[in-house]
């Protein structure tokens, strides 16, 4: 897909947001950032989604700690027209155009406008993404420790099933990952 | 992947377990040959006796958008199938390490 992400991005999106006072903060072949002090807009697509990628809008605030985005996604309505932008894919330049003019008018000023305008709402945004990103990061633990169990107690690796299961609040384990548990446990005391 | 994963393993001095293709013969890739040239690196990598972390999905990404051919979650249950394991970074630290979420 012979693609200019980054000028497309400019000569689509870069007037808009340069009439709110943004300027080109830095591109790449699959990023083009702008910002106005602390504040940030960001759209990029990700590589594996090709050959039909979609635009993902991001906003956030640069701190001396480095940059904190967040995805414009989730604060979209779930009753809007634009509550799945990601469904709008491009495929060549003219359907990245496309789908940029319509992210200007249908994604970019309702809701990324309204966050750069009022940065308590964007923390507040940022803060709730963080909170999403622990959980799913728990839960995500949980399950490759489940995995790991599982297959051990399959592969007669009692031990090795034993410290990963209890790496899980028992309480939380399955009545059947519970017997394995026990029958780990069996195996391995002498 | 040159957003969070590149700059994290840059800061941490490790490995990214690459796309393997340029661009273009990416986006023309079916998902069975991605998934071959993706199971080839990580059999090298297992091979040379590397160990794995794992940052986390984008929190930019929508869980929705995965629903199609999703090569992390299918390296994740490779690695598992072998019996390699792998540690998940927690969004602390990625947030630490490339000042980002």
């Amino acid at each position: 897909m012979a693609l200019d992400f980054a000028s497309s991005v400019r000569t689509v999106v870069g007037s808009d947001l340069g009439s709110a006072g943004f300027v080109e903060l830095a591109s790449t072949e699959t990023r083009v950032s702008f910002s106005r002090g602390d504040v940030v807009v960001s759209l990029a697509y990700f590589r594996e989604d090709l050959p039909e990628p979609w635009v993902a809008v991001e906003v956030g605030l640069r701190s001396p700690n480095g940059l904190n985005l967040l995805g414009l996604w989730r604060v979209i309505p779930s009753t809007s027209g634009a509550a799945r932008y990601w469904t709008w894919r491009f495929s060549d330049t003219p359907s990245l155009e496309a789908n940029l003019a319509k992210i200007v008018a249908e994604v970019i000023w309702p809701y990324a406008a309204d966050l750069w305008e009022h940065e308590d709402r964007l923390e507040q945004a940022l803060v709730a993404q963080a909170d999403d990103g622990e959980q799913r990061y728990l839960v995500e633990r949980r399950e490759a420790d489940l995995r790991r169990a599982r297959r051990a107690f399959d592969d007669g690796r009692f031990q090795d099933s034993i410290d990963a299961y209890i790496q899980i609040s028992e309480s939380a384990l399955s009545a059947s990952d519970r017997k394995k548990l026990l029958l780990a446990r069996r195996q391995v005391t002498p | 992947m040159s957003e969070r994963v590149t700059p994290f393993a840059e800061a941490t001095d490790a490995r990214t377990l690459g796309f393997g293709a340029s661009v273009d013969e990416w986006a023309v890739m079916t998902p069975q040959q991605r998934y071959k040239l993706n199971d080839g690196m990580l059999r090298a990598r297992v091979n040379e006796g590397d160990s794995f972390r794992y940052i986390g999905q984008d929190p930019a990404r929508p869980p929705g958008t995965r629903q199609r051919f999703d090569l992390t979650r299918s390296e994740l249950l490779r690695l598992d199938e072998r019996g390699v394991p792998y540690e998940i970074v927690s969004p602390d630290e990625v947030l630490k390490t490339i000042g980002r979420l």
